[in-house]
């Protein structure tokens, strides 16, 4: 048997999904095609077959068991909460005890320019018997001499 | 006028945890025979019912309203009965169907209902992953193709389509029980 150009629809007819124009044509439809209303009897008979098949009751304390289990896993998230909050304290005071720590280390080289670094931007061409850099680096090299005795 | 779901998972991102209580006392009968219907046994059910609240108490910030709170914990639920068929190494009964029609008892008797009710699950048992939830989500939990698209997040033609094999393996499988009652 060929078939039906209407067959197509039948499982969106059974399951209520078929618009109302197609809804329509294939009520119309139905009457005169036996194949058609065979199918539509089997989808009907299947449907009819599965809710026979009603899963069982809930197992014994089994509501118990779940509500159980959300509130173990809601402990666990405070526990880890706390958790995280007090890693984050100490992270946050050994950041601020190293800062402070640093801050009471003896003063660092001075900030003030040494004599090698103003006599290096106040050159008075006058007194070079050499070469600028040269003695810009003669300079630095008494400087720092100095400074290391 | 008792809250609605979305009332009270939204309490319960606020802390209140009662409300999620609430929220499991709704839906876990509906949740469960879901469960039940795809994975075909009690204790499996429970686990994955168990691993779906769970995970939903855990991750309900990531709730963003698009879907109701049913649907919501219906993909979660879907998402973790995959996981305990990757778990278990559950695979499909590769048996063809003929064998398979073969191997579900031919009915004696109209009224031995725990035979069919086992006849059914086991055959629901031998369709593939997909094939089982479309026909579970349309025929146990009656969604409409729109909200089945929506859970198993496909498009509506391809709920369309797995749910038209299901059928047709489905009535293969069962047409003992199918030709006494048509």
């Amino acid at each position: 048997m060929r078939k039906c150009e209407y067959e197509n629809w039948l499982m969106l007819y059974h399951d209520g999904e078929l618009d109302a124009e197609r809804r329509r044509r294939l009520e119309a439809h139905l009457p005169a095609c036996a194949r058609c209303r065979a199918q539509l009897e089997r989808l009907r008979g299947l449907s009819h077959l599965l809710a026979q098949a009603e899963a069982p009751a809930m197992p014994d304390g089994m509501m118990g068991r779940l509500h159980e289990a959300v509130a173990t896993c809601g402990e666990r998230a405070i526990i880890t909460l706390c958790r995280n909050a007090l890693l984050a304290a100490a992270a946050l005071l050994a950041l601020t005890g190293g800062l402070w720590l640093y801050g009471r280390t003896p003063a660092g080289p001075s900030s003030a320019p040494q004599a090698w670094e103003v006599a290096a931007v106040t050159l008075d061409t006058g007194t070079l018997e050499t070469d600028d850099t040269e003695q810009i680096t003669v300079w630095m090299v008494r400087e720092l001499s100095r400074e290391t005795k | 006028m008792s809250a609605t779901d979305e009332q009270l998972l939204a309490a319960a991102r606020r802390g209140d945890d009662e409300a999620f209580h609430t929220l499991v006392d709704r839906h876990a009968g509906v949740l469960f025979r879901l469960a039940w219907s795809l994975v075909g046994n009690a204790a499996d059910a429970e686990d994955v019912l168990q691993e779906t609240l769970v995970g939903a108490y855990q991750h309900m910030r990531r709730f963003q309203g698009r879907s109701t709170v049913k649907t919501w914990l219906t993909r979660i639920l879907m998402r973790q009965a995959a996981r305990l068929y990757r778990r278990r190494g559950r695979r499909r009964d590769e048996r063809s169907l003929n064998e398979a029609a073969a191997a579900v008892e031919t009915p004696g008797s109209v009224a031995d209902d725990a035979n069919r009710r086992e006849d059914i699950r086991a055959a629901l048992q031998m369709l593939t992953a997909k094939h089982r939830e479309a026909l579970i989500l349309r025929e146990f939990e009656g969604l409409s193709y729109a909200e089945m698209a929506r859970v198993l997040q496909v498009p509506q033609g391809t709920v369309e389509s797995r749910l038209y094999r299901a059928r047709q393996e489905l009535k293969e499988i069962l047409r003992g029980y199918l030709t006494e009652t048509d």
